[in-house]
This record gives C-alpha cells, structure tokens and sequence, in this order.
C-alpha cells in the first residue's frame, strides 16, 4: 500500500506523522528516508508527540539512539475502563465520544505502547552496530514504536518486523516537501 | 577560612571520540560558609581519533569504541607516571554507549584493584566546570600535539558566584544550565533538535568543506561577510529558552541549491555562482546526496580549497560567516536573557563550540553591556573539547562532598540528563 502526500509546513508535516500514528499498533518499525532538511527529523517529531510524547526530542545523531517514554493517560484511562465495567449512562458516553475524538486526532489508543525509540543511522557503517547500541531488543517490541532515519541503511537486516517506509523529498518551494508512505 | 581538605583524581573519558585522562587535584576550602574548589591539573592527556573520522564524515560507533580500546591504557599510563590518585572518576554518560564503556569498565576495574572510591561524573558537569580549570602543569596531547604550559598556582582559581548560568555547547549538545550552587543544576533549556555543532557539521558537509565542521566553518568565515545572506535567527525570541538548529541547517542548503522550480529565478548571480561550487563539489568529492555514496569517500579536509575561483571562494565563506552570526546571536540572545532573568552573577561557557571566537568574544561583549557586573568564566581552547581534567574536576568536586559511585553499581547511563 501506498499513499502519497503533500505538504506544505513543518506542521503539516506533523500532521501527516501524526495520521500514521493513529494506525500503528506497536512493533512496527518507521524507516525514513530522505536527504539532509527533508524533514526526517520533523515527521519523527510528530509521530512521537501523536504517541503521547511529551519530552523535548533532540537529535539522535551524536548518541545514535534515544529511548522515551510514553505519555500513558489516555491509555491508563482506558485500561481502568476495561478492567471496571462503567454503567453506561451519561458521562461514560461522553468520555467514548471524547476518546473517538482522540483517535482520530492525536493521541494513541493502543494500548500496549510504552515507548519511542528514535534512532538514526546515518554514521552507522552496518545493521550491526545498531546491535552493539542496543536497538535489537526493542524491534518488534509490542510495546514500542521504533522510527530510523536514514533507515535505508539497516532495511535489509530487518527481517520479520512490520516496516513502514516514509519517503520524504523536497519540493518546489522552501516549505513544500513530498511524502509517500508505504506499507 | 577552615581546614583544606584535597584530593588527587584520576579523570578518564571516553564519551564520544577522544580517549582521554588526567590527574587534577581539588581542593576544598569553607570561606564565610561557602564551599570553594581548587582545581591543579597536574596531567592531562587527550588522544584524538577525529583524523580516523574525518573520512567517513562523523564518529563511526564501532570504529570509535575499537580506537578507545587502543588507546585507554597508553593514555592512563601518560597521565598517570608517577604520579598518585585517591580516586577515580569516569564519564558515565551521556555519550556513545560502546564508547562510554570502555571508560567506564576501565574505572571500574582501576577501582577494584586499587580498592579505591570511584564515582561516574557527567560529561556536561565536566564540561561545566572546565570554565573554572585553568591552564596548569600540564601536557596537551600524545606524540607530537604535546606542549608543555606554564604552571599557575592553584590560588589564581576563580569562584563562580551563584547562581550561574551554564552555556555548553558542542557537536552533541546545547543546554542552558542554571547552577544554584556546587552539584546543583536545572536544566533550563536545551536544543529542541541538532546541536549547534552539528549544524556546523552538517552546514560544512553540505559546502563540501569536510570534518569537522566546526573549525573549518568558523575558519571560513574569519573571511567571509556575516551580513551576506540574511539567514533566519530561530527561537531567538521565543519565551523559553530552548533552541532549534535544524532549521537554520535546512535554509543553509536552500542558499546553495534552491529547489528545483525556483532553481532558474534565484535572485542575482551571487546565488548561482555558489550553486555552481558546490555542484562541482559535490560533483568532485560527495557524488550523490545519499550518505552511503559519500561514505568512505575521503572528504576534502582543506574545506574545498582546490575548487572554484576567489570569488566563488568568497561566496561559500560568506554562507560560512552568515550561518555562524545566526547561530551566535541566538546562543548569545538567549543567554543573555537567562542571566537576566535568574538574577545570575555568573555565565559559564564550556563544550567544543566553546572555542569558537567569535561566540566567545560576542557574549562576552554582550553580557559586558547589558549585565556589568556579571562575571564572565570561559574554558580556555584546551579545555573546550573532550577531555579527562574536567571529568577528574566534576568527579573531585562530588567525591569531596561525600558522593561516590559502588564500583559494583558503576554503569553507562547513555541519555543521562544533568539536571532533570
């Protein structure tokens, strides 16, 4: 599957991170692609801000790997929901109408997500450095989202793990970019 | 003044691509119930692997931790001599985990063996404190950077009056800290995305001016013209005070290659006369955009000197001076106002962009005019970069105090944030 976007802002590009997130279900892998200001970088960010991260994201290049975690409000929410039958009268319903609302917009509903594990790759020379940092525990995860820059890099070593690719390229204008997802 | 109480450190640290150590005795004193540290570097040794890196653009991970194992005994054994130690202390983050490990298992194992109290420091209280080391009886570098410097008693130390804003800026990091006494620290700010160094480094990749970028850039633009091109200033006036380097990175490479419609109605020739450089850059030394073609490739380490005639040369170091003046005003801006707003009776500035110049030089004028009485303490260039003295000085400030790392629980702590 493929779907093609454009945009025109560094917050639209959030908001198209941010439809993507509403669909991932944990222990997929996001690789970006594209070159040096394509906006890596900032479709991470709003991936990461629609899972519930809150924390300030600084590059991953010079550690390689950055782990964070998640936001869990909405999803304690509705585990506690799950766990206690709520008799449904009126303000029950108001909280589905508010977590429908939630979906759709920004925030995580699944519920098992924990973390964010932000990488990039662009100085690693093989897949299996990435081991030596650690990233090979949490791939395919359940509980996280894993998203690699420059993830053309370690594509071919990722085996049986859900990978969502996100191509990014610059358009004709300063702000406008290209974003095609695949899956 | 009451009874001094020192103590002799072995500093080592492996953060990121410089193996290093050091011996740095600190003393304490209590004056008018204040603590005041002394810091005699007696030692320090730094051994370098960015020439191993230049090639492949930026610290490889594997190639780094390989280096550190090489070269951590030697470098001990240089500092060291004869010289004795009553603790040890190690950069335990944050940093490259292969990389830190290897200090960190050193330390450990020295610890063990010697029976000697051992602490992990972080590397941004290192960096921190290296304001406050003076050049002292010393010597720089292995093999041929060594050089001897002259002795400067440990009485000519100045104290930091808190609280303290706290400047560190390097290729990984860029953090306002508020120091509201010795250990104590609040992170008040920090980059929301690249770090300004490694804008320097990527702005210089994308010049095809090779690593790393941050001398080359700022040696560029010594004879470039800042006013130039006007660049943007981001986050300058936002009402935290975080940064935001990605952007300024991103209008850099609009400068040098506009998108492709707007490519045949750039204003001027000036523009294109710089497009046409860098294509023969990119044409010469990085052939395609991707990293994996540039890879291996030996960068042009002479910043592209062999290309373009002077007045194409003058145009890549007015981008170079232009996207410097950016990334200082907003540095100097937003430290400035830090200082103002805590009511702070000191900046310190340390970290590997703490050597460059015209940074040094424009917040020090800067907080000279807008806060007199302010005091201004800068790392000196020897102390800017990665190195083991202010690791043995931050590690020498806690053991003092009574702090100290089990050498069982010593771990690498990747993401370890100072003052969270």
């Amino acid at each position: 599957m493929k779907e093609k976007y454009t945009s025109h802002s560094e917050e639209e590009t959030m908001r198209i991170a941010a439809t993507l997130a509403a669909e991932l279900h944990g222990g997929e892998v996001v690789l970006l692609e594209g070159e040096l200001g394509a906006g890596k970088s900032v479709f991470v960010r709003g991936l990461a801000h629609a899972l519930g991260v809150t924390h300030r994201m600084p590059s991953p290049t010079f550690v390689l790997m950055r782990v964070y975690g998640m936001k869990q409000t909405e999803n304690r929410e509705q585990r506690t929901k799950n766990r206690i039958p709520t008799p449904s009268h009126s303000p029950s319903r108001r909280e589905e109408e508010k977590r429908k609302c939630s979906m759709s917009t920004s925030h995580s509903f699944a519920q098992s997500l924990r973390y964010f594990i932000h990488v990039d790759a662009y100085r690693v020379n093989d897949a299996q450095e990435l081991d030596a940092i650690g990233l090979r525990e949490w791939l395919g995860r359940e509980d996280a989202i894993v998203a690699i820059e420059w993830g053309e890099r370690v594509a071919p070593t990722l085996r049986d793990i859900r990978i969502i690719q996100v191509l990014l390229s610059i358009g004709r204008t300063a702000e406008m970019r290209s974003i095609h997802i695949v899956r | 003044m009451g009874e001094k109480q020192t103590i002799r450190v072995l500093g080592i640290e492996s953060s990121c691509d410089e193996t290093a150590a050091a011996i740095v005795h600190v003393a304490r004193t209590r004056d008018r119930g204040r603590w005041r540290y002394a810091f005699d570097v007696r030692s320090n040794v730094v051994a370098s692997q960015v020439k191993t890196h230049a090639k492949y653009g930026g610290v490889v991970p594997e190639i780094a931790a390989r280096a550190h194992v090489e070269a951590i005994i030697p470098v001990i054994d240089e500092a060291v001599g004869l010289r004795k130690f009553d603790a040890v202390a190690v950069t335990s983050g944050p940093g490259l985990v292969t990389s830190l490990a290897v200090g960190v298992e050193t330390a450990r194992t020295i610890a063990f063996a010697r029976q000697l109290p051992v602490i992990g420091v972080n590397h941004i209280e290192g960096h921190i404190l290296s304001a406050l080391l003076k050049p002292g009886r010393e010597e720089q570098g292995t093999g041929n950077r060594r050089q001897e410097t002259q002795h400067v008693p440990m009485s000519h130390v100045s104290y930091p009056m808190f609280p303290t804003v706290c400047l560190v800026v390097s290729g990984g990091h860029t953090e306002l800290l508020l120091m509201r006494g010795w250990g104590k620290y609040e992170l008040i700010g920090a980059t929301r995305d690249d770090a300004v160094g490694e804008a320097f480094d990527k702005v210089a990749k994308l010049l095809g001016l090779g690593y790393p970028g941050g001398p080359i850039v700022s040696q560029r633009a010594a004879q470039g013209d800042a006013a130039a091109f006007d660049l943007p200033r981001p986050m300058m006036d936002s009402d935290d005070f975080d940064f935001s380097f990605s952007g300024l990175k991103t209008a850099v490479r609009y400068m040098i290659s506009p998108p492709p419609a707007r490519r045949g109605r750039v204003r001027g020739g000036r523009a294109r006369a710089v497009i046409s450089e860098r294509n023969r850059i990119v044409n010469n030394t990085t052939p395609s955009h991707s990293p994996c073609g540039a890879r291996g490739e030996p960068s042009e380490a002479e910043g592209g000197e062999q290309v373009g005639t002077p007045k194409r040369r003058k145009e890549v170091s007015d981008i170079c001076a232009s996207f410097q003046q950016a990334a200082v005003d907003v540095l100097v801006a937003k430290t400035v106002r830090a200082a103002r707003e805590f009511g702070a009776k000191a900046v310190l500035l340390g970290g590997g962009v703490a050597a460059n110049t015209q940074l040094r030089h424009q917040l020090g004028n800067a907080l000279q005019q807008e806060i007199p009485a302010i005091t201004y303490h800068l790392s000196t260039i020897n102390y800017c970069g990665d190195n083991a003295a202010m690791i043995a000085a931050a590690g020498g400030v806690r053991l003092l105090s009574g702090q100290q790392t089990p050498w069982k629980r010593l771990d690498v702590n990747p993401n370890w944030e100072l003052g969270r």
